[in-house]
């Protein structure tokens, strides 16, 4: 083997050595530049149809060894043309071309090795009218394309079965393309590149190795300029199917339209795909770039970090359909994922099928990239939190129409800070689901299936649906809120001088619109929800709320709404304690209570709202200045509504129970067991002063073991039980027990006329029984004492004052009621006056107006049976009218003197009798204010007669009887006495009358004057003596004189009875009806007047 | 019979000495309407034989005082006080002086001198 290898290698490089000769001489000697440089010139000329010049042509081989190759220098073409940049068309500093010619000869294939540009320029230009530059090389190829179809259509084999650029290198190429027609301008400078490729059949591959380029692309007014590209890939071409990829290493993009600005820089990547002639498939991989993007003088995006990868993605060009399967866009780390299509139809219209996906984007950083022209809306805003976003985007976007948008947004950890409101709120997490076309109400809807968020203390939960985005914003919510109320108190405005302190725990839906919002239609809105207060404490100025465990419910619009029913809202308020203060002088607190208030509309101004309030509380305590109320279990029902006719005006009904009410107001103390009380009250007339006259009230009232100790009344006030009706007109007692003072009665019957009354219209009547076990009759008396006299309530006030003694005791005088009707059947066991006492007192008690008559008032007392009718008449106080007729029987005479010492005075000569008589009298006189008597103003008749009547130790009489030799000593009996009197002022005419004696008769009259001077006749007419005799019996019962007269009266005189007490008890009947007539017509002639 | 005759004729004849020297005091009632006084008291006459009495030392003024009807024969002077209740109570008085500016009477054991007053 050895033995061969010498000589082979011998003969090889002899053969090199050969060839090497024969290349250089060729080069050198034979393809000179000077000989070839003239045949490329003339084949320019021949085949180009500019102006071509041609610098030098050489053949190279060592610098482009193994192969040979054509290099041209200089090489330039020319084509002046108007409004070019310059004449030259193309122009190349040095052009290397080297072919294997020996493929090309043997085998037909064009194999080129290497191709070297250097210094390229290219200068294209079409003028407005569509003429260009180049114009001629487009004939050229028209004629050769025609040829060559024509060629075609004799042989379709393609002359070369493989044409293989090996490498093309563009070193510092400049294109320059401007179509003024269509307003183009395309710049490619300092390209500088490698490209190798290969066309087999219809197969063609390659690769290209972009080491720099610079692209202008000026369309109008909208610029795109690609500086510094750097990119290499392969790209392979199989019929109608391309295939490649490509590395963007390095680039900088600008875009600018009208005003706005992109900027991309550092653009790194990938691009890869195949494209088919209406379809592109590849995957887009953006690693790095730095985008700012400005729009109308506005920076949106400062280099901002934008990554893109796409790496399933199809585009087909007829349809602009673009599918993105999986692709990754982010701007600064803010990561957005897209799959789905996007396509523009022949009309411009976009149909969209687009998912989307954000991740964890952070507020924070979104924030930082709002434009500064933005910054003043976030001033004083801190925000931040993570956000995190699904969706699709579907449908059709135009001028009109928008796709729609079904996407899921969550928020994670947020937290919002806002400098005028200074109430952090953290840990904000939302679920938001939102569905829109951005047009369509229907397809429409916000869903909040969670949203939370909380403060340093307090926290709340939302969650609903808002739907009618574009028409009247709906919201349909349900939120869950634990407060601290303490953190709210800088959201309150100073001027409301409001604190708030506690814990508020509660829910609440709502279901509303925008518009009825605006409109505050709370008619038309939904809410409901509840609200727990724990040691929740409220100031409002001087107004102070406490309350622990209280809870309101509420719902707008009532869900129990009936024809009864109002169907505005529906509120529960649960207490378990709950305190209130204004001016720290007036406390008010509820306990363990309950309340249930439903109510129509109250914003109608044009009626009173209805209402439904039921109530159940433990307790109420109240205490203002001097003034402490406790109420226990009250509970009832309180109802409100607009009067039938009259809907500006409350029509309230009111059911009430209660168990114990103490009030303490000063002096005054009120105590009541148990109340029940249902009550209608109609605002019938509110333009009156006076509280009764506006109101028709009615009802029923049950109250019992109720106590009123009143400051304004002498004496304690008992009220066991008491039933009855009451109307604006009527109080119908239909039970009735008091007890006042010392008096204990029942009362039942009717009161009147009351409204009338208070309208002055009517005078207040009253129709009652008084059924009383006991009546203190002067502690009545002053408790009755001047009501309704309204002339001197000053005065009266004074006096009345006065009335009582120190001991509180009334000391009168008592002061008829004025413009009251009441009568009083009358059935009294037991009644006092002082230190009087009367029995079985029956009869009728009427007071009318300043009038107070007892009418046929029959009592018993320890003296006797009596009966009397009375008028008592106050027209002042100075000024008592009294009108008396009043009839003993069976009166013990002595007894008589005791109950009436005033006899005594009148008659003095009674005290001499002793026994059972009969006393009548009817006496009028007016009294001063201490009840005595005003002598000059006294009239009267008087009668007393008795039978048996013991004689007693008088003085008087005694005497007589001496002076007379009456037989019988001391309690001589009288046999009869008949004895009639009338009185005038201070004087007593005692009128004839006979008293018999044993054997004696004297008729005597005379008078008596009450100041016990006394002027009597004595006749005797009936005696033993053979003789008449009289005797006259005069002064006073100290200093007595005594004169033996004529006597005035016969034997057989015997005084007719007057009858003056009968015919007085006739007339007071009859004065009694006058008098209440004449009250009547005087009130008819003073209402006349008026 | 004689006798009877005697005594009766001597009767009549007593009584006609009797009246005949009976006083003869007529007053002139014209002379009694108008107010009178005597110290607290007071009296009102009217023509039309009404009147009214009061005393201001109980406190009456004269639109509270009592009423009255009275007449005037001779020197009788009847007053009937009519009480407001019903009824009257007669007082009879002897004029014993009636002229433009005083009245006197007296009865019932009392004399009242009044002395008019001027209005």
């Amino acid at each position: 083997m050895k033995r061969y290898l010498k000589p082979a290698i011998i003969t090889v490089l002899s053969v090199l050595v050969v060839l090497f000769i024969i290349i250089s001489v060729a080069l050198w000697l034979v393809f000179t530049p000077e000989r070839l440089t003239p045949i490329v010139r003339k084949q320019a000329e021949k085949h180009l149809p500019y102006h071509t010049e041609i610098g030098e042509v050489e053949l190279t081989f060592f610098s482009t060894f193994p192969q040979f190759g054509l290099r041209i220098n200089e090489l330039t073409i020319l084509s002046p043309f108007s409004g070019a940049k310059s004449d030259t068309l193309l122009h190349a500093g040095q052009f290397t071309g080297i072919i294997d010619f020996l493929a090309w000869w043997k085998n037909d294939q064009v194999i080129i090795e290497k191709v070297i540009l250097k210094n390229g320029l290219v200068n294209l230009f079409t003028d407005s009218t569509g003429n260009s530059n180049f114009s001629l090389f487009l004939d050229e190829t028209e004629k050769t394309e025609d040829e060559s179809d024509e060629k075609v259509k004799t042989d379709s084999e393609f002359p070369f079965d493989l044409i293989n650029l090996k490498r093309a290198d563009l070193d510092n190429l400049n294109i320059y393309y401007t179509d003024l027609s269509a307003n183009i301008v395309t710049e490619i400078t300092q390209l500088t590149t490698s490209i190798t490729g290969k066309m087999q059949g219809d197969n063609i591959s390659g690769s290209i190795n972009l080491k720099n380029a610079n692209f202008i692309f000026l369309l109008n007014d909208m610029l795109t300029e690609v500086d510094n590209l750097k990119t290499s890939g392969n790209f392979d071409i199989e019929g109608d199917e391309i295939t490649g990829n490509f590395d963007i290493k390095d680039g900088d993009v600008t875009y600018i339209y009208d005003t706005m600005e992109a900027f991309v820089k550092n653009i790194s990547g990938s691009l890869a795909g195949t494209m088919l002639p209406d379809h592109i498939e590849g995957n887009i991989n953006i690693s790095q770039s730095q985008v700012t993007f400005g729009y109308d003088g506005e920076t949106y995006l400062n280099n901002a970090s934008v990554i893109i990868n796409a790496p399933s993605t199809t585009f087909i060009p007829s349809r602009v359909w673009l599918n993105l399967d999986d692709a990754t866009a982010s701007v600064n780390q803010l990561a957005a994922n897209l799959s789905g299509t996007l396509e523009v139809d022949t009309v411009g219209i976009i149909h969209t099928n687009m998912g989307y996906q954000l991740e964890n984007w952070r507020i924070r950083e979104i924030i930082a990239m709002v434009p500064p022209a933005f910054h003043e809306y976030l001033e004083g805003i801190e925000i931040d939190g993570i956000i995190s976003s699904t969706g699709m985007i579907t449908g059709i976007y135009s001028d009109s129409v928008m796709p729609l948008m079904d996407i899921k947004l969550q928020l994670t950890n947020g937290s919002f800070n806002y400098a005028e409101y200074p109430l952090p709120m953290r840990n904000m997490n939302g679920d938001v689901h939102i569905f829109t076309d951005l047009a369509d109400d229907a397809k429409s809807f916000v869903r909040i299936n969670r949203f939370n968020a909380s403060t340093a203390n307090s926290s709340f939960t939302t969650s609903g649906v808002i739907n009618r985005l574009f028409s009247d914003i709906h919201t349909n919510l349900s939120t869950r809120a634990n407060l601290w109320m303490e953190e709210f108190n800088h959201l309150i405005p100073e001027e409301l001088n409001t604190s708030m302190k506690g814990r508020l725990n509660g829910r609440v839906r709502s279901n509303f619109s925008m518009s009825q919002m605006e409109n505050m239609e709370l008619e038309k809105m939904r809410f409901s929800g509840s609200a727990t207060f724990t040691e929740f404490e409220m100031v409002y100025d001087t107004i102070s709320l406490k309350t622990n465990g209280s809870k309101l419910d509420f719902t707008l619009p009532n869900p129990d709404k009936s024809d009864q029913n109002p169907g505005f809202a529906q509120f529960r308020f649960s207490v378990s304690e709950l305190f209130a203060s204004v001016n720290e002088d007036m406390h008010t607190t509820v306990k363990n209570g309950e309340l249930f208030l439903e109510t129509s509309d109250f914003r109608d101004s044009t009626r009173i709202p209805q209402v439904i309030c039921t109530f159940n509380l433990e307790e109420v305590y109240a205490e203002m200045d001097t003034i402490r109320l406790t109420i226990r279990q009250p509970n009832g029902k309180f109802l409100l509504a607009p009067m039938a006719g009259n809907p500006e005006q409350p029509d309230i009904e009111l059911y009430y129970k209660g168990d114990f009410l103490e009030l303490f107001a000063g002096e005054n103390n009120i105590e009541i067991g148990k109340v029940d009380l249902r009550t209608g009250m109609q605002h019938v007339a509110p333009a009156e002063e006076d509280f009764f006259m506006q109101w028709l009230i009615n009802g029923f009232l049950d109250m019992s073991n109720a106590n009123f100790a009143l400051h304004a009344l002498s004496y304690p006030v008992q009220i066991p039980v008491v039933k009855m009706d009451f109307d604006p007109e009527n109080f119908n007692f239909k039970e009735g027990r008091m007890m006042i003072g010392n008096s204990d009665f029942h009362l039942s019957g009717e009161m009147r006329n009351i409204l009338s009354w208070i309208r002055g219209d009517s005078i207040l009547t009253g129709r009652f029984n008084f059924d009383s076990d006991i009546t203190d009759v002067t502690q009545l008396m002053s408790l009755t004492s001047g009501l309704g006299i309204e002339e001197s309530v000053e005065s009266l006030n004074v006096e009345t004052s006065a009335d009582l003694a120190e001991d509180g005791e009334f000391t009168g005088p008592y002061m008829v009621p004025q413009g009251v009707d009441f009568i009083l059947q009358s059935n009294i066991r037991k009644a006092t006056f002082g230190v009087d006492t009367a029995r079985n007192v029956l009869g009728e008690v009427i007071i009318n107006d300043g009038i107070l008559v007892l009418q046929d008032l029959t009592f018993s007392t320890s003296a006797a049976e009596m009966q009397m009718t009375s008028i008592y008449r106050t027209p002042r106080k100075n000024h008592l009218y009294l009108g008396l007729d009043f009839h003993m029987l069976d009166i013990q005479i002595n007894e008589l003197l005791n109950l009436i010492p005033d006899i005594d005075t009148i008659m003095p000569m009674l005290r001499s009798f002793k026994g059972t008589g009969e006393f009548h009298i009817a006496v009028e006189t007016y009294m001063d204010s201490t009840y005595t008597l005003k002598m000059s103003t006294l009239r009267g008749a008087s009668s007393i007669v008795g039978n048996d009547l013991v004689l007693m130790d008088g003085e008087t009489f005694s005497k007589i009887a001496r002076r007379l030799w009456f037989s019988r000593k001391a309690e001589n009996k009288v046999d009869t006495l008949s004895a009639e009197f009338t009185i005038f002022e201070d004087q007593v005419d005692i009128y004839p009358f006979l008293i018999v004696m044993d054997r004696y008769g004297a008729v005597i009259s005379g008078n008596h004057n009450l100041d016990m001077t006394f002027d009597y006749h004595i006749s005797l007419v009936r005696s033993p003596l053979p003789f008449r005799l009289g005797l006259d019996v005069k002064g006073t019962p100290d200093r007595m004189r005594r004169r033996l007269a004529w006597p005035q009266y016969g034997r057989y005189y015997r005084p007719s009875s007057q009858r003056l007490v009968a015919n007085k008890q006739l007339e007071l009947r009859d004065i009694i009806r006058q008098s209440l007539l004449q009250n009547l017509r005087r009130r008819e002639e003073s209402q006349n007047q008026e | 019979m004689k006798k009877f005759l005697y005594f009766f004729g001597l009767s009549i004849l007593v009584v006609l000495i009797f009246t005949g020297c009976d006083k003869d005091d007529d007053f002139d009632e014209a002379l009694l309407p108008g107010k009178w006084q005597s110290g607290t008291l007071f009296e009102r006459y009217f023509a039309n034989g009404t009147g009214y009495r009061w005393n201001t030392a109980d406190d009456v003024q004269e639109d509270e005082a009592q009423d009255y009807t009275w007449t005037l024969v001779k020197d009788e002077l009847t007053q009937i006080h009519i009480m407001e209740i019903g009824g009257n109570v007669p007082r009879y008085y002897t004029v014993t002086e009636l002229t433009s500016t005083r009245l006197r009477y007296e009865g019932h054991g009392r004399t009242f001198s009044f002395t008019r007053v001027n209005e």
